[in-house]
């Protein structure tokens, strides 16, 4: 009798103490090589050298590159299509859920030249708000979405996959400064998407609106909002308001001007 | 009387000399003598003409007449000092600048400067329109009738003034069968009346073009249409801390009906008139400004809506007032309009007349910098003179005999202010608000 009360109260407590771990402490690191392999046969993720707390991890070969998916990187002819494909399903999949995303930083750069990915890039940067992670978080994480591409024969699967700690606000958790990936489980490329969020350090200061990412970048409200329509790759992307004055503030003026321009 | 016995020398011839002049000073020749300072004689001879000409100087400078030209001319040096340091060296500075940056232009065919890129496309926004030939004064349609309209009034930042607008075209004698009434952008939001406006402009058939109030408004207005998880709709609860602009825009873009954002929408970002009379080459209408040296077809449309100064090193755009290393735009555009002629000839030498349509002058009629008020300059006009915020209304009238006229009305203020803040201006303007005391109450 006593065994079974004793037996049963284990149980209630480890059924308590279980939700409130099941995000922090059991979910470590991204999904499991053996989880999501694809037909490798060893890790490349980099995860050894890591620390325990990071979640996504930078290949072995490149820092742009997923080692769960891929062992080598690609030839830079061959990735500008494979990145372009990229960004196209994952616009088009955000658009049919209706999570509203929009790009930033060198992808921004490249939709200000010509509206395409700059050839010699080889990551993606989209953006998110909080309401939007949560949502991705809660119904989307490690879904798979198959695509028949053109010039594909079997078609490509990309993997939605969201970092647990972006319900960690603070810029310290410098482990986990993007929030999710987009994925391309055949080469390994893929899009960080990363937060924005409302800065409520600055609020509580008087700037009204303002607005911070994991990665230490501080915005306005109405330097992104509201959004404007635009092409990129040839399908429909948001466009942060302020375009021009948030490149020039993260690249300096010369990066809009100058046709030969590195930083 | 005692005889006194002369000395035996004064009567002698010798001595009539002054005595002075026996002294010979024999022993300075003496071997013995050395003399303790080589120059002490030369040295008195200086310090005696030095003393004789400061005396001099002090003569000369006591006088009435020189002690004038004196004050005369230390006035007239620091006043070209300051002149120099303060006016004419930075003007000099900044029309070397603006020329040595607008060469930029012809010798290195545009790298390094803004619009080098391809133009950015935006969905749901008109870029270019095209003002009717049947509506510009003085044109000639297709079958060579002449226009029925007689004047062209533009007007600058509305911003929801309705009764200012009707005040200034009744003061214009507006008449909607001769006149054709054009915008200068920013017509919406911060004022009274916002619909009020949209329907006046709509009734009259208005031609506008988009402020980056009217872009704001309508990309908030396509938010909240928009079925999308957005990020700031189902936030509403959470208000602390978001943007009053945007608040503003999002009541307003709920107050708009649909006829009336559609027609909002339809103003194109830049508006070609064509010819008038009254101006010089092409007439353009946009909200804030343009890129020098650019192609109408290549300028960027937030940057055309927003702009109000230029970087001097590479033309690119930005929407604060002041800046370094910039010039306000209509300077440089000024400039450079004035050296088209000269391009176009030079091309046509080096074409051998196989003349190429080049760019041609273009004016710019432009809204969006209240602060800097009505500027009227040869190839730009500048209208924009903060009706809002107790202003003026400014409408610019141009006829088809090429008069142009500027015509205004005062404006009251009807920025809106925190309340709290209202209260403080009172207390300062009226002294403690409160119930008068007995005897001071008027």
């Amino acid at each position: 009798m006593t065994l079974h009360t004793a037996a049963r109260l284990c149980l209630a407590v480890l059924l308590l103490v279980l939700p409130v771990y099941r995000d922090t402490a059991l979910v470590r690191g991204d999904a499991d090589f053996l989880d999501v392999r694809t037909g490798l046969d060893r890790d490349r993720s980099g995860k050894g050298g890591d620390p325990k707390d990071k979640y996504f991890h930078e290949s072995t070969f490149h820092p742009h590159y997923d080692g769960r998916f891929a062992a080598a990187q690609i030839g830079q002819e061959e990735r500008l299509p494979h990145l372009t494909a990229l960004m196209q399903t994952f616009l088009a999949t955000m658009a049919d859920i209706g999570a509203e995303t929009w790009i930033m930083h060198g992808t921004l750069l490249g939709w200000w030249w010509n509206q395409k990915i700059l050839p010699w890039d080889s990551d993606l940067d989209v953006q998110v708000s909080e309401t939007t992670i949560a949502f991705l978080a809660n119904y989307y994480n490690m879904t798979e979405y198959h695509f028949r591409l053109p010039g594909t024969e079997n078609g490509r699967t990309y993997l939605m996959e969201v970092n647990p700690h972006y319900t960690i606000r603070g810029v310290d958790d410098t482990l986990n400064v993007i929030d999710a990936r987009w994925i391309d489980t055949e080469t390994g490329l893929f899009i960080d998407i990363s937060t924005v969020r409302p800065n409520y350090t600055a609020r509580a200061e008087g700037v009204l609106g303002a607005l911070m990412c994991k990665d230490k970048h501080k915005y306005l409200e109405e330097d992104i909002f509201p959004l404007r329509d635009s092409f990129f790759e040839g399908i429909h992307v948001k466009i942060p308001f302020e375009y021009t004055a948030l490149l020039e503030e993260e690249y300096g003026k010369k990066s809009l001007t100058l046709t030969t321009f590195e930083q | 009387m005692p005889d006194i016995h002369l000395p035996s020398f004064r009567s002698s011839q010798r001595l009539r000399k002054p005595l002075i002049e026996y002294c010979t000073n024999e022993w300075r020749n003496g071997a013995a003598y050395d003399p303790p300072f080589g120059s002490r004689f030369d040295e008195d001879r200086f310090v005696d003409r030095l003393e004789i000409f400061v005396d001099r100087a002090l003569a000369v400078i006591r006088a009435p007449k020189f002690r004038r030209l004196a004050l005369l001319l230390v006035v007239l040096t620091l006043t070209s000092t300051v002149l120099w340091i303060k006016v004419m060296a930075p003007f000099l500075k900044e029309e070397r600048a603006a020329w040595s940056s607008l060469n930029k232009h012809a010798e290195s065919a545009g790298d390094g400067l803004f619009g080098a890129n391809v133009r950015p496309q935006f969905s749901d926004m008109v870029y270019m329109q095209t003002l009717d030939r049947s509506l510009v004064p003085g044109s000639l349609n297709e079958k060579g009738e002449s226009s029925t309209k007689k004047r062209l009034v533009f007007v600058g930042d509305v911003h929801g003034c309705r009764e200012e607008l009707e005040r200034l075209l009744k003061k214009v004698k507006f008449d909607p069968k001769t006149d054709h009434l054009v915008a200068t952008g920013d017509i919406v939001n911060k004022g009274p009346d916002t619909p009020g406006v949209v329907d006046l402009l709509r009734g009259y058939k208005a031609s506008c073009v988009r402020g980056n109030h009217e872009d704001r408004l309508l990309l908030v207005a396509d938010a909240i249409k928009s079925n999308s998880l957005e990020s700031k709709k189902n936030s509403g609860h959470d208000s602390e801390g978001t943007v009053k602009a945007d608040d503003e825009e999002r009541k307003l873009a709920q107050l708009l009906n649909a006829e009336q954002l559609a027609w909002l929408k339809s103003c194109p970002v830049m508006l070609r008139v064509g010819q008038l009379k009254a101006f010089t080459g092409e007439v353009v209408v946009v909200h804030a400004g343009l890129v020098p040296g650019l192609a109408l077809e290549n300028q960027d449309p937030s940057s055309v809506m927003n702009m109000r100064v230029l970087d001097l090193s590479t033309h690119l755009p930005s929407k604060e007032h002041e800046r370094e290393g910039s010039v306000p735009w209509y300077k440089l555009w000024n400039k450079y309009q004035q050296l088209i002629p000269a391009q176009q000839r030079l091309a046509q030498l080096k074409n051998r007349g196989k003349s190429r349509p080049g760019e041609g002058q273009i004016t710019v009629i432009y809204g969006h910098d209240a602060k800097k008020g009505l500027r009227l300059q040869k190839f730009s006009k500048g209208l924009d003179t903060g009706c809002v915020s107790g202003g003026k209304l400014t409408a610019l009238v141009v006829d088809d005999a090429g008069k142009q006229k500027v015509v205004q009305v005062g404006c009251k203020d009807s920025r809106k202010r925190p309340p709290v803040q209202v209260d403080v201006d009172n207390i300062l303007r009226k002294g403690i608000t409160g119930p008068p005391l007995g005897g001071d109450a008027d």
